[in-house]
């Protein structure tokens, strides 16, 4: 209000000294102000010159001009400051009438603001509604994705049970040669049959599995190579598979012992297949960061730049005719699937056909507790 | 001591198969078709290696388990359960004291008929210290 006031006073000034003093009251005024003063000062000055001289009408008459051209200008002033007046009041009651009507548009936005909050509120209630529906259908339909597996599973290997179990027996008590051949046929085609649907199952099972499902501890990679070794001793000696472990004693991972076992047993079952004339098969590591980098290496035959590219495909065969017996072309698949279930990835290097090939997978190094180092080291 | 074996599953073939398997290896092969049938040739005094087909019509392998766990009968016998699952069953964990071990189909014969040989030669060795004592 104060700053509105000196506004004012300075609006005012600014009135009069730029347009000086409004034409009507310069020119009627000081006339009637004059005479006025005059004829008042001019009788007490004749009143007092009756009692003394001309000397002092003549100042009387001096003073009264003064007083006459202040009077003019004091006149001047006061219009144009109630002018000035005026017009910032229109003013200001123009301006309180926009920001009445500004506050009210504000309120109006408010308004839709706050509906529009509700409006919103109500989406993301109805989405999270919705996101737990969905998350329920999900694990619903990983239930009964499991269920299945487990029923198919049971329902295909009840009927290998008897196949498995008599066709051997049948093939031994068998004397006649032609009879005996053709039981060869049945009892591979049946092993064939079993590895397949064990393999098929086996990946079912780990690709719905959650990662929590496995049983994550820590593993001495340098040890379960050899639980490897020692459980695949007869098929290495079998086909001249020469086994090298040169895995450090001290490194250990975090990782479900039994799937890692299974991704070496894969990966030497592959190794001494594709190394039809024997061979040595090496596994080491290297640690990168947070990860151990296992290779597991072989002389054999090696894989085409072609093959390559296809090799961690489901039911891939390097023999395209599909005739082998021996593979299910799953087992490299279930290798990356239990890889990638621990965080890791899997790939493999070969210089060609010829040449050998470098299997490497990643998987992550267990991760100490403060103070566990030394307790580690003397494991 | 004889080698006794009784298989219990609602199929035929995995019956026949399993006494085929056994039975020329000199186990005596009991077959039944049904957890009551089990429980009833136990009552009677059966004494051996059950191998317990898990998923069976009306009272299945646990179920079968849990009431002769329940009725005491499987003292002197050793229970293993004869499944077609591949990843354990949490029941197992349940039933860790009275069964031991699974066999898995399909099976080898060889297979099974050393495990089968080593249930034997364990209730012998269970058999035996109960006696002592």
């Amino acid at each position: 209000m104060n700053q509105q006031q000196v506004d004012m006073s300075t609006d005012a000034d600014r009135l009069i000294s730029d347009r000086g003093v409004p034409t009507t009251v310069k020119r009627y005024a000081p006339v009637v102000l004059v005479i006025l003063t005059g004829i008042m000062l001019t009788s007490v000055s004749f009143q007092i010159v009756h009692k003394s001289d001309w000397s002092i009408i003549a100042a009387g008459l001096s003073f009264t001009g003064l007083i006459a051209v202040y009077l003019t200008m004091l006149v001047g002033r006061t219009s144009a400051i109630e002018k000035t007046v005026v017009n910032r009041t229109t003013e200001l009651q123009n301006e309180i009438a926009q920001r009445k009507l500004a506050e009210k548009r504000l309120q109006g936005k408010n308004e839709e603001l706050l509906a529009t909050q509700d409006e919103l509120r109500e989406v993301n209630q109805h989405l999270e509604d919705r996101v737990s529906e969905r998350t329920a259908a999900i694990e619903k339909l990983l239930k009964q994705k499991e269920d299945f597996v487990s029923q198919l599973g049971h329902d295909l290997r009840s009927p290998l049970t008897p196949l498995v179990g008599l066709v051997p027996m049948l093939r031994e008590q068998q004397k006649d040669p032609e009879s005996k051949e053709l039981l060869d046929v049945i009892a591979r085609n049946v092993d064939y049959m079993k590895h397949l649907v064990e393999k098929t199952l086996q990946l079912a099972t780990i690709s719905s599995m959650e990662n929590a499902s496995f049983d994550i501890s820590k593993v001495r990679l340098s040890r379960a190579v050899d639980d490897l070794i020692k459980r695949k001793e007869y098929q290495f000696t079998q086909n001249n598979v020469t086994v090298e472990n040169r895995i450090e004693q001290d490194v250990t991972v975090s990782a479900d012992k039994l799937r890692l076992l299974e991704v070496f047993d894969n990966l030497a079952s592959n190794a001494i297949k594709f190394m039809p004339r024997g061979g040595n098969l090496t596994f080491d590591t290297q640690v990168n960061g947070e990860f151990a980098i296992v290779n597991v290496s072989d002389t054999g035959i090696g894989i085409s730049s072609v093959q390559m590219g296809h090799i961690f495909d489901e039911f891939y065969k390097a023999d395209q005719s599909r005739h082998d017996l021996d593979s299910s072309g799953l087992g490299l698949t279930i290798c990356r699937r239990i890889v990638e279930k621990h965080g890791g990835g899997i790939w493999a290097e070969s210089e060609g056909l010829g040449s050998g090939t470098v299997f490497s997978f990643t998987i992550p190094l267990h991760v100490r507790a403060f103070g566990q180092d030394a307790l580690c080291a003397r494991q | 001591m004889e080698r006794n074996v009784m298989v219990v599953d609602d199929e035929l073939d995995i019956r026949v198969t399993v006494k085929a398997v056994l039975g020329p290896r000199g186990f005596n092969v009991m077959l039944v078709e049904s957890g009551a049938k089990c429980i009833e040739e136990l009552e009677n005094g059966f004494k051996g290696v059950i191998l317990m087909d898990v998923m069976m019509p009306d009272m299945d392998g646990w179920a079968t388990v849990r009431e002769i766990t329940n009725r005491g009968l499987q003292k002197g016998n050793i229970i293993s359960m004869l499944t077609a699952k591949h990843e354990p069953d949490t029941d197992l964990e349940e039933l860790a004291e009275s069964v031991i071990y699974y066999v898995r189909k399909p099976f080898e014969p060889n297979e099974l008929v050393a495990v089968v040989g080593e249930y034997c030669d364990l209730l012998v060795e269970m058999n035996g210290e109960g006696s002592n004592d």
